[in-house]
């Protein structure tokens, strides 16, 4: 059976780390997952329209709900942290809320669009774990990955708030690591700061805050062994990857680390070709490590 | 678990007047009944003898005085069920005083900065005073606030720059309970700014520890955060609103469109960046048009009417 679910990458996806995206749509293809993209939908406000415009915000994200609910789909799934929650906070707002819903129907209406209030979000561990499920993820399974250390980031947003979710535990999450160990057959270490924060809100406008939170994160994996960081959000990949050089200069410290979405290191293991998951789109290139690992 | 079954404490010790550096200690304490961390250090301390430090009053979740780090996470211990096993330390971003307990002056000190009281202008009308429960809604939550300094503990962005630059979550949570109060008539937009709110990175960590359920991320600091933007007392008020006008153009986000509309001119400084990206291929110069752009310009213009 094709499990179907409504796509909305996310605007880091289509633009710095389309590497996600793409690795996000082979891993589906191979696993069975049909992916309906919500072409039509824009910007979920991130945490910036939060400030400015809340309400507005949020009809966006309903806005976005309503596209998924009319794919027939019922779960939406992104690959970005910050979409997840600002989707997630949108749907526990409209599902259960009756005169919410009818405020943001009075807006949709206008485009002759409508919300009933059925749509669930989910990330991708989520969909891995719970949709497609251990059997299949092992059937698919192509490649020993054991070689490769890995630490696992997850990230703010998909374990936090602890009212919108309920998947994991807010401060203590373990969706990667059993992801990597259980279905990949791969190894995690185990470091104190892969449930903190990457420091991607405050890139443009306290750098300081951000490159240190981002030394922090990565100085942590090193110091504990590790070869590479997955992390299932694109946010968090723009802020370790694309800012990594400026953040390691902030600490005084001297390494680079590559940093893999998690859709690529599935990929990866179940044998799609490198060549396909994007893995040329990084700052700190993933491709030495994996040819001394020979993954 | 059951009754009488070994739970297995690690316990941090450190004096600082006397120890060059922290040890654990590991104990064990028969379970019981609906036993919290304290009961274990009660164990411990009075059962074992071990002296060491730990503090706590009320044992009822209303003091907020025996916070500690349970395996990693911040917790009340007097409110926290035991686990099979445990280490325990002192809560982080405070200086430790010994072994469990923490300086928490540095958290009234933090709170005191912002200066948590009414301030009027108009003179005080008298008892009582005309306030409604609609006013007020947003306000009762944070009231529930114990002053633990958990969510403080639990913060990313004050362990990186400290409690000097940034006074933390659980002082804009009682910030926030008198900004929001209809009764304060307060210049607050500087006061928020200077005492960093704007190193929050929106981790929303602080909600995961709080005792009271209070989320300070979205109830305190998302509502002063927009009170300093909207006033345009933040210096980087600007980021905040381009990016809304990015939505309003063209329905994504584009970084590089982002940038340049922050930053304007001095954009050039970015160009190193910009050529190392460019390389990689990973600099989005242009993006295909959004195909519902026309219905995401509407659906924008409708909701600010409701606004």
């Amino acid at each position: 059976m094709t499990i179907k679910v409504a796509y909305y990458p996310g605007c880091e996806a289509k633009t710095v780390n389309e590497a996600a995206d793409e690795a996000t749509r082979k891993v589906c293809e191979r696993l069975g997952v049909e992916l309906i993209e919500l072409k039509d939908a824009g910007c979920c406000g991130s945490m910036d329209m939060r400030i400015t415009s809340p309400d507005v915000a949020q009809v966006l994200s309903g806005r976005i709900l309503a596209l998924a609910e009319a794919t027939g789909a019922y779960k939406l799934f992104t690959i970005c942290n910050t979409c997840a929650f600002n989707l997630v906070d949108a749907a526990s707002r409209y599902n259960k809320n009756e005169k919410e819903r009818q405020t943001l129907n009075r807006v949709l209406g206008e485009s002759g669009r409508a919300y009933k209030g059925t749509v669930d979000v989910i990330t991708l561990p989520w969909l891995l774990i719970r949709l497609v499920g251990y059997a299949a993820v092992r059937d698919a399974l192509r490649k020993n990955i054991s070689d490769l250390k890995i630490a696992p980031f997850y990230g703010c947003h998909m374990t936090r708030p602890k009212t919108h979710y309920g998947f994991e535990h807010p401060m203590k999450p373990t969706s990667i690591d059993i992801l990597i160990r259980e279905f990949l057959d791969g190894e995690t270490v185990d470091y104190p700061s892969k449930a903190l924060c990457c420091g991607f809100h405050t890139l443009l406008t306290e750098e300081r805050v951000s490159y240190l939170s981002i030394g922090r994160v990565l100085k942590n994996a090193v110091d504990n062994g590790a070869d590479c960081v997955v992390t299932p959000c694109t946010q968090c990949v723009v802020a370790l990857d694309v800012y990594q050089g400026e953040a390691v200069k902030e600490i005084n410290g001297k390494f680079e680390i590559p940093i893999l979405h998690l859709s690529q290191l599935v990929g990866l293991a179940i044998g799609i070709p490198k060549e396909e998951l994007g893995f040329k789109k990084h700052i700190v290139s993933p491709m030495k490590l994996m040819e001394r690992k020979g993954a | 678990m059951e009754l009488g079954e070994k739970i297995e404490v690690t316990l941090f010790r450190y004096d600082p007047s006397t120890d060059k550096q922290p040890r654990y200690e590991t104990y064990e304490v028969p379970h019981r009944s609906k036993m919290r961390v304290l009961g274990a250090l009660e164990s411990i301390a009075e059962e074992q003898g071990v002296e060491f430090a730990f503090r706590y009053y009320c044992g009822n979740n209303r003091c907020g005085t025996c916070g500690v780090k349970v395996n990693g996470v911040p917790v009340l211990a007097c409110w926290e069920p035991v686990q099979p096993r445990m280490v325990i330390q002192p809560l982080d971003n405070f200086t430790i005083v010994r072994d469990l307990v923490v300086n928490l002056d540095e958290l009234r000190e933090a709170i005191e900065r912002l200066n948590p009281r009414i301030v009027r202008k108009k003179a005080y009308p008298g008892f009582p005073e005309n306030i409604t429960h609609e006013e007020m809604k947003h306000v009762f939550k944070l009231m529930d606030c114990i002053e633990c300094g958990l969510c403080t503990s639990a913060c990313p962005a004050v362990s990186v720059v400290g409690l000097k630059e940034f006074a933390g979550p659980a002082a804009y949570v009682k910030l926030a309970m008198k900004v929001l109060d209809p009764r304060d008539e307060g210049e607050r937009a500087h006061q928020i700014v200077d005492n960093g709110i704007f190193c929050c990175t929106s981790c929303l960590r602080c909600g995961a520890v709080c005792p009271q359920d209070i989320d300070p991320f979205q109830d305190a600091i998302e509502p002063l955060k927009r009170l300093s933007v909207t006033q345009e007392v933040y210096k980087h008020s600007r980021a905040y609103t381009a990016f809304e006008e990015a939505i309003a153009e063209s329905g994504d986000v584009n970084p590089t469109v982002l940038v340049r509309k922050i930053k304007g001119l001095k954009m050039v400084t970015e160009l190193p960046k910009g050529l190392w990206m460019l390389a990689k291929g990973i600099l989005p110069i242009k993006q295909p048009p959004n195909p519902g752009l026309d219905e995401i310009k509407k659906t924008i213009e409708a909701a600010r009417r409701q606004e």
